[in-house]
């Protein structure tokens, strides 16, 4: 009944894999470029102004909206008892997105940028992503509407909700006007300008990377441990929080700034208040995840969604934290933030999708994982990895940002610029060698699952998955 | 509510749609009405030119990956970086490029602290000046040229959004720009930061 789902997923999947090891590799080499400059090879492209935004947008657009696309689309296919209602404008879908992505980061090699993080990709691209998101929610609730089931499962709230909120703000902070192809400007500009922004690129933060995954996670991890959710009111709680606070808390990133400070007290104050739904949320994925206590001991992608729900929950301690007026003094435009941000992408984002790849890609080819050995190699390499790079830019980001403010007892500054520069030298060597060590864990995955699909004999499942 | 929601397709997209958008009402959208109470105030002029394409290099390159242009109100970065960012000054800055990140420093008040000379030596080979610099070396800036229509195009469509360009500024913008590398127009508009908006006791330290 459902072939062209699983087709489409596991092109979607594959997909996912592929950008995401793709992206990783263009972040190593950030990050050794910002440990070593002669990485930069004094070259046009690849150096650093264009690869970290081909590093951000390879991984956003690349591995995080292919997985919540893909899986999003099975599982509402699969929860509504029903078929995606268009097979072609689904694979449309597929395609479309991938050839765009393509020509968008080559667009921002060749210095085609808007430069508004995370929504680098000028006009034409933006024009074809609006296109594309729009044919996604139409699959998406067009499926939904004809569901054979009364309620509408809660992973399908989520991937709901991050249709209508990234689809409404992508749009927005968009809007600009065409210079030549490829080049156009904001309508918005200064202040008004980075109010847009922030709305933006806090709720890609919190859509994209946050309710989209917590979505798939109330589908597979019940799948995994063959337990129910653990409660329904708290998965509610995490609804209506996110939808209710995140788009609030953008301005979080705009403390000190020139805009009115009562507009960066809303930010500061909405983001407190998401410890709340955060937490619900991680509390009730611990409690589903824990529930079997046999697969919890023996089972190693048990232990990635485990951890993956520590990191979220770490994450989301320390991002209410740095809105705090004076974390955020300390923390603004230091490394620290590339830290979070990556205690969040590598550890609750990675986490999720390695331990949903294991789960699901042996399911989809109906075959049995190759080596679960290999599989705690990886679960070692991926843990040193980010608490590799996540402790080194604690320090390292922390000391820049505590030096920066540091002043005299006679008020001058202590420390010049390129004492902080100095101070920064091994930190972005040990966040380099946790960023490889992540990586290298990715490919002792891609090893595990390529040998998983290759295997012949398959298995007959039992039960619907 | 939450029965509706749960039982309707389109219950749930109303709701949902409204609730994110409270918080765009509440304070992205009023953000669009600073704008004319600001050019009544600012003292920031529109860039020239030669600035402009210079702008459209630093935003090509990348340069807001590692440099922020915004000093926030606090004593170390007065001293460190100069007068503070108000809101009025950014009126012109269709894209803002305040950045997140200084990987390198703000470049809020640039224009104040160094001469074109040094900063041709720096962009050609940072490493030369500052020997800890880890900031890439941009020699080919120097090799290409500005293409005119583009530098008429981005005034004409800065125009638009309501930059007061007069149309003898446009046309006359050729021979401003003709021959000059993408460099030279970086540099311009490097020399331009912070000039406008200077202040008694201001300067950069």
């Amino acid at each position: 009944m459902y072939e062209n789902e699983e087709k489409l997923t596991k092109a979607f999947v594959i997909a996912a894999i592929i950008w995401g090891v793709i992206g990783m590799c263009i972040g190593l080499m950030a990050a050794l470029q910002l440990y070593l400059p002669q990485l930069n090879f004094a070259n046009e492209y690849i150096n650093f102004g264009k690869i970290r935004p081909l590093h951000t947008n390879a991984i956003i657009f690349g591995l995080v909206c292919n997985f919540i696309i893909g899986l999003s689309l099975y599982i509402v296919a699969k929860t509504s008892v029903v078929n995606l209602i268009s097979k072609g404008l689904s694979w449309f879908l597929f395609w479309g997105w991938q050839i765009t992505l393509v020509i968008g980061l080559i667009s921002i090699a060749l210095g085609y940028t808007s430069t508004k993080e995370y929504a680098e990709f000028e006009w034409p691209i933006d024009i074809a992503i609006v296109v594309l998101w729009l044919t996604f929610g139409y699959i998406f609730f067009g499926t939904l509407a004809k569901r054979k089931t009364k309620h509408i499962f809660v992973s399908n709230w989520f991937s709901g909700g991050v249709i209508i909120v990234i689809g409404l703000i992508y749009l927005i902070n968009n809007l600009a006007i065409p210079v030549y192809a490829f080049k156009g400007y904001s309508i918005f500009s200064g202040a008004s300008d980075a109010l847009v922004q922030w709305w933006w690129g806090h709720n890609a933060v919190g859509f994209l990377l946050t309710a989209g995954f917590v979505g798939t996670n109330y589908y597979f991890i019940p799948k995994l441990v063959n337990r129910p959710i653990y409660s329904y009111r708290l998965s509610l709680i995490t609804f209506w929080g996110l939808i209710g606070f995140y788009t609030w808390a953008g301005t979080h990133h705009l403390l000190f700034t020139s805009v009115p400070t009562w507009i960066q007290n809303i930010g500061i104050v909405m983001s407190i208040l998401l410890w709340i739904p955060s937490w619900a949320g991680a509390y009730n994925a611990w409690m589903t995840c824990t529930s079997n206590k046999e697969e919890m001991r023996k089972n190693p992608v048990v232990w990635f969604f485990l951890s993956s729900i520590a990191y979220y929950a770490l994450a989301t301690f320390e991002g209410p934290l740095m809105a705090i007026r004076w974390f955020n003094m300390i923390a603004h435009n230091t490394s620290w933030v590339i830290g979070h941000v990556h205690s969040g992408a590598l550890g609750w984002v990675g986490m999720t999708c390695i331990a949903t790849f294991y789960y699901f890609i042996p399911k989809l080819y109906k075959k049995e994982l190759y080596s679960y050995g290999l599989v705690k190699v990886h679960f070692v390499l991926a843990h040193v990895g980010v608490l590799f790079y996540i402790v080194s830019l604690w320090i390292g980001g922390i000391g820049q940002g505590v030096k920066s403010l540091s002043l005299t007892e006679s008020g001058s500054l202590t420390y010049s610029f390129v004492d902080i520069l100095r101070f920064m030298e091994p930190y972005m060597l040990g966040r380099a060698i946790g960023g490889a060590l992540f990586i290298l864990g990715m490919l002792v995955m891609v090893y595990n699952l390529i040998m998983t699909v290759k295997k012949t004999q398959k298995v007959v499942i039992e039960g619907a998955y | 509510m939450e029965e509706s929601i749960s039982k309707s397709v389109m219950a749930f997209i109303t709701i949902t749609t409204v609730v994110v958008l409270f918080s765009f009402f509440v304070w992205v959208f009023p953000g669009f009405f600073f704008t004319n109470d600001l050019k009544e105030i600012t003292t920031a002029k529109p860039y020239t030119a030669l600035e402009l394409a210079g702008r459209d290099v630093y935003m090509a390159e990348g340069c807001v990956a590692c440099h922020t242009q915004m000093v926030r109100n606090l004593e170390p970065e007065r001293k460190r970086y100069g007068r503070p960012n108000k809101m009025e000054d950014d009126v012109y800055e269709f894209n803002f490029l305040w950045s997140s990140q200084r990987t390198g420093p703000d470049l809020t008040n640039i224009g104040l602290k160094y001469t074109e000379g040094w900063h041709k030596q720096h962009l050609i080979n940072p490493q030369a000046v500052v020997p800890a610099s880890i900031m890439p070396q941009y020699p080919w800036l120097f090799e290409k040229e500005i293409k005119v229509s583009n530098v008429i195009a981005s005034m004409q469509a800065m125009k638009k959004l309501g930059v007061p360009y007069t149309d003898t500024q446009i046309e006359n913008a050729p021979t401003k720009v003709e021959g000059k590398t993408r460099g030279d127009a970086l540099i311009s508009y490097l020399m331009s930061l912070g000039v406008d908006t200077r202040e008694e006791g201001g300067d950069l330290n």
